[in-house]
């Protein structure tokens, strides 16, 4: 491909060194084309001067000297990681690294903008929560009874969605379950009257009366009764 | 329903006995030990279940600042008030094991009455055991978190009452109250000549002594001071006392006071007792319960349970309690 180089071309020092001018790189201007190309550049550097002096007002001038003195410091806020890697960094990754790099800070900006909404969203829900549990007290007197039961039934999967209505009642009939004795117990019961804290299920009361030798035989029977005969081996 | 082998059903007749016979065994150890009887009739047994770590005994030895006399329109300073101090100590745990050979079962196998004949020796030399075991614990010098027994009686009530020692975590030489009194030493005082001639003066003494602090209703002394005291208010007119009589306990009485001896007191020594401020706390939970049988390991057939109880003795209050030392004839 042919290189056009304006400063090898408008360097005097190109035309009085003799270099060979018949070569396939080389371009010979006549003076009408060089004044042609001069006065072209003159117009695009003025044009250039104009843009700047149209962008660099007073004002803008001032606001970019602050910047450099380090006034507006506190209003970067949100300066991504990557914004402080100095650009050579960059450059010297190759196109793979540079991908990756790119994938990253890219994902890391995702995660942290949707851990910010899932916050947000659990805020939401939890205030949501306090308000119906609140409202739903107001209207319980026996509310705060019954919540640790509610709480409890509430970390079985099976009642994940009930609402706090249903807990309610099944917290209620839980305690209603529990205050009830089995027919089993209530035996057992009947056959605790009058016994000291010491006894067991029997009643204490007659058991004093009996000699070692009478209970051994009575604690046989039972066996018996449970397992069949003793086995001889 | 598969059949029980000869080692499984035993296994499962000495637990139905033990549970069926236990709480008398439980009664006659707490029967047959004096001091726990007169203990149990001031409602000084205490029942309470042991999870927590220690056992904590509330005292009460803080008063206010704030009482006063006052005039019409005086003003009360108000200030929170916190009576309670927390003296701890740990819980001990008493067990003794029963052990049943493979061979003995083999042996007495197909005579029901030689199983239960066997099954009943066992079980009452346990009992006897532990029975000896809480009165040997219970006077002994010892306690708190050091030794494995119970706290003894000489350890509560000690004959050396100003000496550096800590009793539920409080040391007696140093702990005073807010009126600078010294609350948590006994009282001790050493006979002050022979019991015929000093014995009534200085116990009389010592039970006053105790009395502004409490109320003193029960004296123990070892076998030979007992009988002193006995000789001497025999030349009185002997006045019994309804409780001991209530309890069958075979007793004499100083002031009204029920007067009692141990085999296990030390000689020449008489302990005054005031059974509000001093007690027995057992686990009902574990009160003399047989654990599940075991195989011994390496032994052919042969089982293992044990018998375990969990309790302390304490007191919550020791101006109130004394001891007379060196009384001899």
């Amino acid at each position: 491909m042919r290189k056009f180089n304006w400063l090898f071309f408008l360097n005097n020092k190109g035309f009085a060194d003799g270099d060979d001018k018949t070569g396939d790189d080389k371009v010979t201007l006549n003076k009408e084309e060089y004044e042609a190309l001069k006065s072209s550049k003159e117009k695009l550097e003025k044009d250039l001067e104009d843009v700047r002096m149209e962008v660099l007002t007073p004002e803008y001038s001032a606001f970019l000297d602050s910047l450099e003195k380090g006034e507006d410091k506190g209003k970067k806020k949100e300066e991504k990681p990557n914004d402080k890697v100095p650009d050579d960094v960059f450059e010297k990754m190759s196109k793979k690294e540079l991908f990756e790099a790119a994938k990253k800070a890219a994902l890391d900006e995702l995660n942290s903008t949707l851990d910010k909404q899932r916050k947000d969203t659990k805020a939401d829900s939890d205030a949501r929560t306090k308000r119906e549990i609140a409202a739903f007290a107001k209207t319980h007197d026996d509310f705060e009874t019954f919540r640790p039961i509610m709480y409890g039934l509430s970390l079985d999967p099976k009642n994940a969605d009930l609402p706090l209505s249903d807990l309610y009642t099944r917290a209620k009939e839980h305690v209603k379950k529990l205050g009830g004795a089995s027919d089993e117990e209530k035996a057992k019961q009947a056959r605790l009257k009058g016994e000291k804290p010491t006894g067991d299920s029997t009643s204490f009361e007659k058991v004093k009366k009996m000699s070692n030798e009478s209970i051994a035989r009575e604690a046989l029977d039972e066996v018996i009764k449970e397992l069949g005969p003793m086995p001889k081996s | 329903m598969a059949t029980a082998t000869l080692t499984e059903y035993l296994n499962t007749l000495y637990v139905t006995t033990w549970a069926k016979r236990r709480p008398k065994d439980v009664d006659q150890i707490f029967e047959e030990n004096k001091l726990l009887k007169l203990y149990g009739s001031k409602g000084m047994i205490k029942y309470e279940p042991t999870n927590g770590r220690r056992l904590e005994v509330p005292l009460r030895v803080k008063k206010t600042t704030t009482s006063k006399f006052f005039g019409k329109g005086a003003t009360f300073t108000i200030t929170d008030f916190d009576p309670l101090t927390i003296a701890y100590d740990t819980w001990k745990n008493l067990g003794d094991q029963v052990v049943r050979y493979w061979e003995d079962d083999k042996v007495n196998s197909g005579s029901d009455v030689a199983h239960l004949k066997m099954m009943n020796s066992k079980l009452d030399t346990v009992r006897d055991t532990l029975m000896e075991k809480v009165e040997d614990s219970l006077w002994a010098d010892t306690g708190g978190a050091s030794v494995l027994d119970y706290n003894g009686l000489q350890y509560l009530v000690d004959n050396s009452p100003s000496t550096s020692a800590t009793i539920h975590g409080i040391n007696q030489s140093t702990a005073v109250d807010s009126g600078g009194n010294y609350y948590w030493r006994n009282q001790q005082k050493t006979a002050t000549g022979a019991f015929s001639v000093y014995g009534e003066s200085d116990m009389t003494n010592l039970m006053n002594t105790c009395n502004r602090w409490g109320n003193v209703d029960l004296l123990i002394s070892d076998q030979t001071t007992n009988e002193l005291g006995e000789a001497e208010a025999l030349e009185r007119v002997r006045v019994v006392n309804q409780e001991a009589v209530n309890l069958g306990l075979d007793h004499i009485t100083f002031k009204g006071r029920i007067w009692i001896w141990s085999p296990k007191c030390p000689a020449g020594f008489t302990y005054f007792l005031d059974r509000r401020h001093i007690g027995f706390s057992i686990d009902p939970e574990v009160n003399m319960v047989m654990g599940p049988w075991k195989k011994i390991p390496n032994q052919y057939e042969d089982q293992v349970t044990q018998v375990v109880q969990r309790g302390n003795q304490w007191v919550d209050k020791r101006q109130c309690h004394g001891v007379c030392t060196g009384q001899a004839a």
